[in-house]
């Protein structure tokens, strides 16, 4: 008996070497077949559309995800066919983009085909309407101070957008610079809302409807020092989406940011418009701007 | 029409069983040293080898022939006493029992014990005395009665720390856990590391797994049946111990010498006294409290009054401005009273409430959360003790739930308040049909109504709200269900016996919650109501027992469940803060199966046990996995455990366990795809991928000093949780391009130092 509870204790010893929870992590990596994934809008007020074709990767790869140049793109919309150019960007992100200037109308289907190694995907979305609010955003404007520099910070306060609204909603702020003459420097490079591509990279979009508990944490934007360049003024800008984009913006939200924490959802695959497998989003953007001098802002 | 045939027969075989011309025996079997209770007792007669068993308070009624008889009472761990009693009338016999000198060290158990096993109608109950729990090794030097539990065959849980309890393929939420009668609804104290159930403060627990007699209802798992401590009615006593983890203070005594006494126990954690959270530093610092209150008293001959009170509570803070308190609070007040030496009733009026606060400041905005669930509850409980070999039990209930599902700072995405009554009435029969052949049947009744001021949605079939309700004043919904209960007890020979079992269990409320994370304190408790069912689980089991020798005792059982209404999330459901709750909720079935083998050594220096088992359980959701049956996310196939205690000395005792368990279900991506400037994970199936297989060793060495006459003992422990430093991770967190595991536990030693007089 003693003979066996050793042979049976050392077995355990000898077995708890292998000490590697990642490596016997059992996954099934079989089912997936997803050739490409794709990311661009059109919008009411930009000239160009823009689409940008990757590659998925496996877990464990390395973290690339690889243009797909090849590809043929075609939007249409009521009769008009828009095609697109494969074109190297600055920092080697390759794009799509419209051979022809492109601007969105509210209520236009709009039809995205992406044609790919014998393969067809499609998308659909709708131009949806102008968001019919006002610019009601409650701000908090402070100057604030760190060991280097002097810098304006715009936070938007606690904001109940309502639940039921049916005409969705994202928003953004940036900075403008020099709309007024008397700013702290002058710094001259004022910013075009409808040329300007920081819509979708300033990190700082959220959108008013399946956003709590998230959409209370306040969306902050701060700029500008007296050491470098002053913002004059704030543009909140406002784009009407189509309930289908917000889910898929909940959703990468509850994927990405959100992931891990203990308000994390049920994990899932994030939605997506395209047919046939390709994952991503075309979605369209109906913008209004609104123009704020952070002197009227620090007044109230 | 068959089964009513069938529940006419029985009822007329108890009825004849009464009829027959006996004298009773009635009383209560207590500890002659304390004057506490001893429950589960076993009183018998030599020579019609007639018996019974003392009930949860210690009572116990016996009816024997005229004449001259030899009452026998023995119990675990104490020195049987045998009385000599000549039957011309009724009599009222309290019998006190003396504890065993030998199991003064808490090794020495009798094979009583088994016999016990053997014997019950009851379907497989473990029984759980503060003495086993305190044997296991244990973690952060404190013997927790959770992590006892989770220690037994068939209980799984879902890693280190974690206070879940998931049994025979149900989940936490299915298990109904008590203290002295009142529902503990979260029994984890700092993120699950323990149980909210004070060591000093708790005399045994009964875990009845599946086949629950029909006294219990409104969950489908599990019954965790905790009793406190009642207070040595003769002399007072005192103990404080410290660990790496908490402190604890101790008292009992009596008010009145032999009539009335009571309890008290606080706990307090450590960690949060001596620390603050602070970005740098320790950015999170939880902490808790437990106290425990108790008193009881004998008012005359037929009456007992006790009146118990918990309150326990967590606080978490971190750095950032995160703060999570949730907190439970029972109260029971229970009127024990013979109204006849056959008839015992048991009256009690219970009080529960459980409160979730979290708070987050960040910036100018906050954050705010609460959720809970609060019970005002009146029982009656009578215990028929109709002969030797037929026991009556009957009783009614009645809960007023108060459920606040979830309320934030947005009155728009706060869910809806709701009221709700959950009502029971129960009749049950424990039957000696022959020597050879016992059964235990009954049939509870239970009604669930949701009631009061509440609003409610109505959605169309995608899940989309249409209509809003409301409703004032007085009942708007009514879930109701019959739910029979019987298992069938053959003693095939004194050492040999095989059980079957059939128990269909009705819960109406369960937790929201989401299971992939390794912690959350968000759960939401949520009823029954015009949207959600409630689970319906049919459950079938069979055991084979034999006790082999006076050491050692096999069992091996099987079952399988069928889940009715079972509830289950779609892909990023939102579970808090979300007023159209239920529209991320759907509804299918589910099944489990398994079987269970265990090896017992109760006797000797050496004592422990061996078991493996082999369970599975599955679900199928509308909507969810592509409507495809998919694993729940307590599927763990395998699971072996060696538990060994050895007594070196009278005051030197180690014990060891060695855990082996399948990797639990867990979606996990398969891979990634770029959006403009952020990675998102790609999944594969809900559940498809699994945890590594998990396992640990922990050992723990105890030193007393107890003495059979000193007024002051010590007792050390010394232990280490997974010595040999397995890393098993609790979660994976998607890092982008890859997830990375979280683990919690590895190789952690502790100690702990307890002081008794």
């Amino acid at each position: 008996m003693k003979k066996i509870l050793f042979i049976v204790i050392n077995t355990i010893y000898i077995y708890s070497c292998s000490n590697d929870p990642y490596a016997s992590l059992n996954i099934n990596s079989n089912s997936f077949d997803y050739e490409i994934a794709v990311s661009g809008y059109i919008s009411t007020c930009k000239d160009y559309c823009e689409i940008r074709i990757t590659k998925p990767i496996l877990r464990n790869e390395s973290f690339e995800f690889e243009d797909i140049t090849d590809a043929i793109v075609i939007l249409k919309d009521n009769g008009t066919t828009y095609s697109f150019k494969y074109f190297k960007g600055e920092f080697g992100n390759g794009k799509y983009r419209s051979i022809d200037s492109i601007v969105g109308v509210a209520g236009v289907v709009y039809e995205l085909t992406i044609q790919y190694d014998k393969k067809i995907y499609t998308a659909l979305e709708i131009m949806p309407p102008l968001p019919s609010e006002e610019f009601n955003i409650p701000l908090i404007c402070e100057i604030s101070e760190d060991s280097f520099d002097e810098y304006i910070s715009v936070t938007t306060h606690q904001h109940n957008f309502g639940y039921d609204k049916t005409n969705i909603w994202v928003y953004t702020i940036i900075s403008n610079y020099n709309d007024n003459q008397d700013s702290l420097d002058g710094y001259s490079d004022p910013i075009i809302v409808c040329d300007n591509q920081d819509f979708r990279n300033t990190g700082l979009t959220f959108t008013h409807k399946g956003s709590i508990p998230q959409g209370s944490f306040a969306p902050s934007f701060s700029g500008g020092g007296t050491g470098g360049m002053a913002i004059d003024s704030i543009s909140i800008l406002k784009a009407g989406i189509s309930d289908e984009y917000e889910k898929y913006l909940s959703d990468k939200f509850n994927e990405t940011d959100w992931q891990g924490s203990i308000f994390s959802t049920i994990p899932d695959n994030v939605s997506t418009n395209f047919s046939d497998g390709a994952l991503g989003y075309f979605y369209a953007l109906n913008i209004k701007e609104g123009r704020f001098l952070l002197k009227d802002l620090f007044e109230k | 029409m068959k089964s009513k045939i069938l529940v006419i027969t029985l009822l007329l075989i108890s009825f004849v069983c009464v009829s027959q011309n006996k004298y009773t025996i009635n009383g209560y079997i207590t500890n002659k040293n304390s004057g506490e209770s001893l429950i589960g007792a076993t009183v018998y007669e030599t020579n019609s080898l007639k018996g019974v068993v003392s009930n949860s308070y210690g009572y116990f009624s016996l009816a024997l022939p005229q004449g001259e008889c030899l009452i026998i009472c023995s119990y675990i761990g104490y020195i049987t006493d045998t009385i000599k009693v000549v039957l011309s009338e009724k009599q009222n016999i309290d019998i006190q029992l003396s504890i065993h000198n030998i199991s003064i060290n808490e090794v020495v158990v009798s094979a009583k014990d088994y016999e016990n096993i053997l014997q019950t109608n009851e379907y497989k109950i473990e029984k759980l005395t503060i003495k086993n729990i305190r044997q296991l090794p244990i973690l952060f030097g404190e013997a927790d009665l959770v992590k006892a539990i989770q220690m037994q065959s068939g209980v799984k849980t879902l890693g280190d720390g974690s206070s879940g309890m998931f049994i025979r393929g149900g989940s936490s939420d299915q298990n109904l856990i008590l203290i002295d009668e009142a529902p503990i609804y979260n029994p984890s104290h700092m993120f699950g590391l323990l149980s909210v159930f004070t060591p000093d403060a708790i005399n045994n627990v009964t875990l009845y797994k599946s086949n629950m007699p029909a006294q219990y209802g409104g969950r489908v798992a599990a019954v965790v049946d905790c009793k406190m401590k009642e207070g040595n009615l003769y002399k007072y006593g005192f103990s404080a111990g410290v660990n790496i983890l908490s402190a604890s203070l101790y008292a009992n005594g009596p008010i009145v010498k032999g009539k009335s006494s009571f309890l008290i126990s606080v706990r307090k954690s450590m960690f949060d006294l001596i620390f603050k959270p602070q970005y740098e530093g320790y950015r999170i610092v939880p902490g808790f409290y437990d106290i425990n209150f108790k008193m009881n008293t004998k008012v005359g001959k037929k009456d007992r009054l006790f009146v118990s009170f918990y309150n326990g509570q967590d606080r978490v803070k971190a750095f950032d401005g995160f703060d999570n308190d949730w907190s439970n609070i029972t109260s029971t007040i229970r009127w024990n009273r013979n109204l006849s030496t056959k008839l015992f009733s048991n009256m009690s009026f219970i009080y529960s409430n459980y409160t979730n606060n979290l708070q987050y400041i960040e910036g100018a905005q906050g954050y705010k959360w609460q959720t809970g669930v609060e019970d005002f509850n009146g029982k009656l409980d009578l215990s028929y003790f109709s002969s030797p070999n037929s026991t009556f039990k009957f009783g009614i209930n009645c809960v007023y739930h108060k459920f606040i599902p979830g309320e934030t700072v947005d009155t728009l995405q706060s869910i809806p308040r709701i009221q709700a009554y959950e009502s029971a009435i129960y009749l049950l029969n424990d039957l000696k049909l022959f020597t050879w052949l016992g059964i235990n049947y009954g049939l509870r009744f239970s009604i669930f109504q949701n009631t009061d001021n509440a609003k409610w949605f109505d959605y169309n079939e995608d899940y989309i709200p249409i209509k809003e309700n409301t409703n004032s004043d007085g009942i708007y919904h009514t879930n109701y269900n019959f739910e029979p209960r019987i298992s069938i007890n053959l003693t095939i020979s004194p050492k040999y016996s095989l059980k079957f079992a059939y128990a269909r269990n009705a819960q109406y409320m369960q937790v929201l919650q989401n299971t992939s994370l390794s912690y959350t304190s968000l759960e939401t408790w949520f009823p029954a109501n015009t949207n959600i069912d409630p689970i319906i689980v049919d459950v079938i089991s069979g055991g084979w027992f034999q006790k082999l020798n006076t050491k050692y005792f096999v069992s091996a059982e099987l079952y399988y469940k069928d889940y009715k209404n079972q509830i289950d999330y779609i892909g990023h459901a939102k579970l808090t803060d979300n007023q159209y709750i239920e529209a991320e909720v759907r509804k299918g079935t589910a099944r489990a199966y398994g079987c269970e083998l265990v090896i017992k050594k109760q006797n000797g220096k050496l004592t422990g046990s061996i078991s493996y088992s082999y369970s599975r359980a599955f679900r199928k959701i509308k909507d969810i996995n592509n409507n495809i049956e998919y694993s729940s996310p307590f599927d763990i196939p395998h699971d072996f455990r060696i538990l060994a205690n050895y007594k070196i000395t009278k005051k030197w005792f180690v014990s060891s366990l060695w855990l082996f368990t399948s990797g639990r279900p867990v979606t996990l991506p398969i891979g990634y795809y770029k959006d403009e400037s952020e990675s998102i994970p790609i999944y594969s199936d809900r559940n498809e991928a699994r945890f590594p297989n998990y396992h640990r060793l922990d050992v723990s060495v105890n030193y007393t000093t107890k003495p059979e006459k000193k007024k002051i003992y010590w007792d050390f422990g010394f232990g280490v949780y997974n010595l040999y430093a397995h890393e098993n991770p609790i979660g994976y967190e998607n890092t982008g391009t890859t997830i990375s595991s979280q683990t919690f536990l590895d190789f952690m030693p502790n100690i702990s130092i307890k002081a008794t007089f």
